[in-house]
């Protein structure tokens, strides 16, 4: 019986190191999702989902520092998180500054971010090469 | 006689261990509503609760560069301090508190005590058993917030960022309960650090509990004679 108790209790303690946790704020109409691990390290590319009662207004993934930035077009928000293993975080909010915004716009808007970025880092690696060029001659 | 009875009064202060009070009013953050921390800073016998006045300190988070701010009030009929710092983002936060020295005339020497105390936010733990870099300083081994009476709590002390072994730590609860020691001896606990400068202790009372790692070094002048000087690295803890 104590053995199992033993082991029941390292399953615990396990489980509570891998515990993820959520910190939501809101500036604006914006709504800041973080999500990390008890050791700081971020939770990243976790899947995240918010709904609105049972209506789900968005699937995505936090990007790699365990963040989603978000325009709330409702009030009432369920912020769900998943990693792997099973463990989730789940907070329940109340949007201060609703953003007139549709889901397709606001993907829209996730999606440019997305190619702005890779654009960006294409640049970098062109003046990179460029410059690498430069000193060799 | 006089001589006598005085000597006996001195005594009784050298027994009564000093400590510089620096009490969050929690010592972890879950509620958003509730992320504003006050701080009592005190200098006394947290056992007995009596206090001395104490000249105005300066207050830190994690290093030296910006005091908070401070405001003086009255704690156990004497001069004392509050502050108060809002967290806004999850992290482990470390609290400091650097005084005036105190001289204190029963011992002929002055007392200069840095505690720290150190506070989780919104379930992030890393960042705890890292020093601060102070002169003399207690680094936990065991996780400084969130912890039960009957926990040990492990710690090492550093004197220059290096290991300090035969150090005395003594070891006070901050008696808000009334309690009654048996004895005199009861007061303050004493445990010694080891040859790597690590120490342990186990809570058997909730409340904050101070550890004051005393290293004698240095002097300073009063009124043209010079006088040693009781350093100690401090920290405080809550068990529940």
């Amino acid at each position: 019986m104590i053995r199992y108790l033993f082991a029941f209790w390292l399953l615990l303690g396990s489980a509570w190191a891998h515990k993820i946790n959520l910190f939501i704020t809101q500036e604006g109409d914006r709504v800041e999702i973080y999500s990390y691990f008890a050791n700081g390290n971020p939770c990243k590319k976790c899947q995240l989902l918010i709904k609105n009662h049972d209506k789900v207004l968005l699937e995505g993934a936090l990007n790699d520092e365990g963040r989603y930035q978000y325009l709330a077009a409702h009030k009432n928000l369920e912020i769900i998180i998943h990693a792997e293993g099973g463990h989730s975080a789940k907070e329940v909010i109340e949007a201060q500054n609703l953003h007139p915004q549709n889901l397709k716009s606001h993907l829209q808007g996730e999606q440019n971010k997305e190619q702005i970025n890779a654009l960006l880092g294409l640049l970098l690696i062109f003046v990179i090469f460029f410059l690498l060029k430069k000193i060799k001659q | 006689m006089n001589k006598i009875a005085l000597w006996i009064v001195g005594l009784g202060v050298v027994l009564h261990a000093h400590f510089l009070t620096l009490l969050p009013s929690r010592d972890s953050v879950w509620d958003k509503n509730e992320t504003t921390i006050a701080f009592d800073i005190a200098f006394m016998h947290p056992f007995e609760q009596s206090a001395m006045d104490m000249e105005a300190p300066k207050i830190y988070l994690n290093n030296r560069k910006t005091p908070l701010p401070l405001t003086q009030t009255i704690k156990l009929d004497r001069k004392a301090w509050r502050s108060s710092y809002t967290i806004k983002t999850p992290s482990v936060y470390r609290f400091f508190v650097e005084p005036q020295p105190y001289f204190e005339s029963a011992e002929e020497k002055f007392i200069v005590h840095i505690p720290k105390v150190i506070i989780g936010a919104f379930g992030m733990q890393e960042g705890w058993d890292e020093p601060i870099g102070l002169k003399y300083e207690i680094v936990p081994l065991t996780k400084p917030f969130g912890l039960y009476v009957g926990n040990q709590f492990r710690a090492k002390v550093l004197h220059d960022g290096k290991p300090a072994p035969d150090v005395e730590v003594e070891v006070e609860l901050y008696n808000v309960f009334g309690l009654q020691a048996p004895t005199e001896a009861h007061i303050t606990q004493i445990v010694k650090t080891d040859a790597n400068g690590i120490f342990s202790f186990t809570m058997n009372h909730k409340g904050w509990w101070g550890f004051a790692a005393l290293i004698e070094e240095g002097s300073l002048e009063h009124e043209g004679r010079s006088y040693p000087v009781e350093n100690g690295a401090l920290m405080w803890i809550k068990a529940y």
